[in-house]
């Protein structure tokens, strides 16, 4: 069959050529150019370790090119159909999407929809501020999937089981509170499980406020609110950054 | 135990813009959440090497003894995996380095771990007794165990199984990691602090005696960075006494 | 007070009979003479001699033979008893030759209080002695090495001959069976030991069917135990060795129960779980020695039980252990009880003394049944022994298991064993109760290795003492025999 196909291709077809120019056009430059992204990638790697002063706040700049880089791997820039703010992650098998957003001015409208149940696309709308780092809402995220799959979820939807899930608290309406939203927030963290295209594409319309990077996450994070949400001490930062001491609380919670 | 070699991929530290690292389409396929590779079988659990959101990741099972009673079994497991659990964050509160916990499974027994880079100090103590001791080093080392355990001790937390094997040595930053808190419990009695330096002595003298005393650094770092200092050294001399002298009458 | 005074002790008896009937010794009341008790001569009949008397024999020996035979203990429940003994010991300055010492070594008087009535009759020695000392000549060239050994460091008093290849020829025991209830007290284990001996060493050498020149070496349980009945064992070997002329050996009685556990069993580097009524350990070859790599921090595993069987009022026949074991297979009902393990170490006493608190209170409301009480305890117990074997076990990197000591008999914890063996794809190892159980055999076997690798326990330092580390012994034949093992395996 193989064969047959091959040799019934007319040597010098328009159309097959013109397939296999745009193929050559619009590959070739991207697979060099990932080529070279993963040689400097290493490179950079090594200055990094060797050079950490550079990852100090007041180089924010360089820390945005670096992310720019390395955080937006080739496959999820170019095949994403949504901007480039927009984040996937993979967790035990289910894709959770993130994005953070600042100066929402419709935390009110969201809330009311939240409460009544009609939000759509479901979404998770997590207060930014607490999030130092997007790992531990990854933990949160593994915890709730894990939850999920045994039918044990403490609260009413996959979602606010992971707003639950990252408040490190036993204390359910207390969590939904401080870790979710209220009417006055306006810097918010929106993530959705297993998300499709279209409904990418909604979450991002559903937030009315400036889509920014996950990197300022650091930056923006309240610091003495994390710890006192989670009791950190300050011997503990001492071992440990605050984004790991949020991961602990949030895996230990169950078991305290 | 574990690998020492450093894979460019794996090299994390706190503050590093790679902290965190974007799981894409095509790394997912590559090195999903569900590769398990068993590293080791101790006495009660596996320990598996695996990827956790994204970062490695160690995944520790302890699984059911069949010579127990089933209830006892039970009981066990999952009162040492809820203490492991707990300690571990209660003695990252005090100040003492622990793996990080990323999750607790008490379905299928399983506790998912940071993957620290580095070696356990009793590789390295077998290797001092080996090829000679840097003396440096050892003091380093003896010093922060000493500094760990009493960070610990004041805090109230007593490990329950301070051996060599528990204690990693992180190789970027030369820093004190201890593990395995299954057989941890809290209690602030001078008699438990005693018996859990005590077992730590043991576990020096059965395993490590080329390396010289090490014991008597350990406590000196111990003595430097407790509080309750004396209460816990003369509870150690009785302790010490009870297991030489026992008799036949009990 | 009064009656103390009037009582002969028992070794004073026995010193008397054996110098009387002593043939052919040539300057008998000279040595007699010399004799003396704290200072004291025997028959009064004669003098006491200058001390320098004998100073050439005994050259090396500048103060008495004697020191050092007891390892005053400092804080023990015994010390109160024995305490008077230490303090005439250090007074008893001139007992210099060998055969004096052996005397003495009988004539000592360790502990005052153990002096008995029925003890006075000599006749069960008198046949005994006279055989002994008949039948020995003198030394001559050994086709097979043969040790006679002799335990009594608990409740067992036991003698064995055996040779080097392990062969067991014979192992005659006696054990001290108390009344339900009560335990055994070191007095009145003494004297049934005292008792029993004699007609057991004429047991022992008949049923081996040889003659003392074909006894290499002596071997006693030099500790730890029970002193007072450790001390009988002790002192007839020091009397034996004079009379027979032959070496002595001191043995590790936990050492000896390890080494006859591998010779009967076959397993070559095993950890060792050495469980009896005094010993609770996890012990591994390393480096020369045995070494304790875990075991319990305050009560033993066989005391746990035995003090357990005396609540529930079990007979003490033939052990409360056994009697613990036929009654948990009765038993249903899971109870939670206490589990302390710490590190590689256990520790029995807080269950043992939560049973106690409980057990009464809920065999009156009808909670459980006594049997259930044996099958909960016993589980409990057995799953800490196993668990800390197994730390071990990963902790060194040794995949077989071999159970020795009394409680190893009990076949709940040789099956909890063999499970966790199994698992991790080792062997276990475990012996049925003629070797599990204290008997003299095992102090043969494990004296006469150390006596074919060119090491005996000079008079002077025949001593016992009740407390003595597994790791304090090293094990001088480990090497060779290892060699000696790989060589049988070619062959």
């Amino acid at each position: 069959m193989h064969q047959q196909q091959k040799n019934n291709r007319p040597p010098l077809d328009p159309g097959l050529n013109g397939i296999l120019l745009i193929f050559y056009l619009l590959f070739l430059p991207s697979l060099l150019f990932s080529v070279f992204l993963r040689k400097t990638r290493e490179e950079l790697r090594r200055i990094s370790s060797e050079t950490r002063v550079l990852h100090q706040k007041e180089n924010l700049h360089l820390r945005r090119f670096l992310s720019e880089i390395f955080l937006h791997q080739p496959s999820a820039a170019f095949f994403s159909p949504s901007s480039a703010e927009m984040k996937q992650y993979e967790i035990s098998g289910t894709t959770l999407s993130v994005a953070l957003f600042t100066e929402v001015a419709n935390s009110k409208e969201l809330l009311e929809l939240m409460h009544a149940g009609t939000l759509e696309p479901e979404v998770a709308l997590l207060n930014a501020s607490l999030i130092p780092d997007i790992f531990p809402v990854l933990a949160a995220a593994h915890k709730t999937l894990v939850s999920k799959s045994r039918d044990s979820l403490t609260t009413r939807t996959l979602h606010s089981e992971l707003v639950y899930n990252y408040s490190g608290s036993k204390h359910i309406s207390e969590s939904l509170k401080r870790c979710g939203i209220s009417d006055s927030t306006t810097y918010v963290l929106i993530a959705r499980f297993g998300a499709s295209e279209e409904e990418l594409v909604a979450m991002k319309t559903l937030i009315k406020g400036k889509e920014i990077d996950l990197e300022e996450l650091e930056g923006r994070a309240n610091k003495s609110q994390i710890l006192k949400q989670y009791k950190i001490t300050a011997v503990e930062l001492g071992i440990s950054t605050l984004g790991d001491a949020i991961t602990c609380r949030i895996a230990s919670r169950d078991a305290l | 135990m574990q690998s020492t070699i450093q894979h460019p991929e794996t090299l994390r530290r706190p503050n590093s813009p790679f902290h965190h690292k974007v799981i894409s389409y095509m790394d997912t396929e590559a090195n999903g959440d569900d590769s398990l590779v068993l590293i080791k079988q101790g006495a009660e659990a596996r320990v598996f090497e695996s990827t956790f959101a994204g970062r490695k990741s160690i995944i520790k099972e302890r699984f059911s003894k069949k010579y127990r009673h089933p209830t006892l079994d039970t009981k066990l497991t999952l009162k040492r995996l809820n203490v492991e659990a707990r300690c571990m964050t209660k003695a990252r509160k005090l100040g003492v380095s622990t793996p990080v916990l990323y999750a607790v499974d008490p379905v299928s027994h399983t506790l998912t771990f940071e993957y620290v880079e580095g070696s356990s100090i009793k590789d390295i103590f077998l290797e001092f007794g080996l090829k000679g001791i840097v003396e440096e080093k050892m003091n380093d080392i003896a010093l922060q165990i000493g500094d760990t355990i009493g960070k610990l001790h004041d805090g109230g937390v007593i490990h329950g199984d301070l051996t060599t094997s528990n204690m990693l040595w992180r190789s970027d930053t030369n820093q004190l990691v201890l593990i395995d808190f299954g057989l941890s419990f809290v209690s602030t009695l001078p008699e438990d602090k005693g018996v859990d330096l005590y077992v730590l002595e043991r576990a020096l003298l059965s395993m490590h005696s080329s390396c010289g005393n090490v014991m008597d650094k350990i406590l000196a770092g111990y003595r430097k960075s407790s509080k309750q200092w004396s209460s816990t050294f003369n509870k150690l001399g009785q302790v010490r006494l009870r297991g030489r002298k026992r008799t036949m009458v009990g | 007070m009064e009656m103390r005074m009037q009582i002969t002790p028992w070794f004073e008896i026995l010193t008397m009979e054996l110098l009387v009937d002593l043939p052919a010794c040539e300057n008998r009341e000279s040595e007699l003479s010399s004799m003396c008790i704290h200072n004291r001569p025997i028959f009064s009949t004669t003098p006491l001699p200058p001390p320098t008397h004998h100073s050439g024999e005994t050259a090396s020996t500048s103060s008495s033979p004697l020191h050092g035979f007891f390892s005053p203990p400092s804080d023990s429940s015994l010390a109160g008893e024995a305490s008077p003994t230490y303090h005439s010991r250090r007074r008893c300055r001139c007992c210099c030759s060998r055969r004096q010492a052996a005397a003495a070594a009988l004539a000592f008087r360790p502990l005052p209080s153990l002096a008995v009535r029925p003890l006075l009759s000599p006749f069960p020695l008198l046949p005994l002695l006279l055989f002994c000392t008949a039948i020995k000549s003198h030394p001559t060239e050994m086709k097979r090495m043969i040790a006679l050994g002799f335990e009594g460091s608990a409740n067992k008093i036991g003698v064995g001959v055996v040779t080097l290849d392990g062969t067991i020829l014979s192992n005659p025991r006696h054990t001290y069976i108390t009344p339900p209830g009560q335990g055994f007290l070191p007095r009145e284990t003494a004297q049934h030991h005292f008792q029993h001996v004699l007609p057991l060493i004429k047991e022992a050498l008949e049923t081996a069917q040889i003659t003392l020149k074909d006894i290499d070496c002596l071997c006693y349980t030099k500790g730890p135990g029970m002193g007072a009945p450790l001390q009988v064992s002790a002192i007839v070997v020091r009397v034996l060795s004079q009379l027979w002329n032959i070496p002595i050996v001191g043995v590790n009685h936990c050492v000896a129960h390890i080494e006859m556990g591998r010779i009967v069993t076959g397993a070559v580097d095993p950890v060792v779980l050495y469980v009896s009524g005094g010993n609770t350990q996890v012990i591994a070859y390393s480096e020369g020695r045995y070494r304790i790599f875990g075991e319990t921090i305050d009560i033993a595993i066989g005391n746990c039980l035995d003090r357990f069987a005396r609540v529930l009022m079990l007979s003490n026949d033939p052990s409360p252990g056994y009697n613990i074991e036929q009654l948990a297979k009765k038993g249903e009902k899971f109870i939670d009880l206490p589990y302390v393990v710490k590190g590689m170490d256990v520790s029995f006493s807080g269950i043992l003394s939560y049973i106690e608190a409980t057990a009464e209170e809920k065999l009156k409301n009808d909670d459980c049944t006594p049997a259930d009480l044996c099958y909960s305890l016993q589980e409990t117990l057995f799953a800490m022994l196993v668990e800390i074997t197994e730390r071990a076990m990963a902790h060194c990197d040794k995949k077989d298991v071999l159970i020795v000591g009394g409680v190893g008999c009990n076949e709940r914890l040789q099956e909890m064993m063999r499970v966790m063996c199994g698992e991790r794809g080792g062997n276990l190892f475990a012996t049925d109760d003629r070797y599990c159980v204290d008997n003299g055999a095992m102090i043969a076997y494990t004296g006469l290795l150390a006596f074919a690798h060119g090491s005996t326990t000079p008079l002077e330092d025949s001593t016992f003492t009740q407390r003595f580390r597994t790791d304090e012994v090293l094990a001088v034949w480990r090497d060779n025999k290892e060699s000696l093992k790989a060589d049988d395996t070619v062959e």
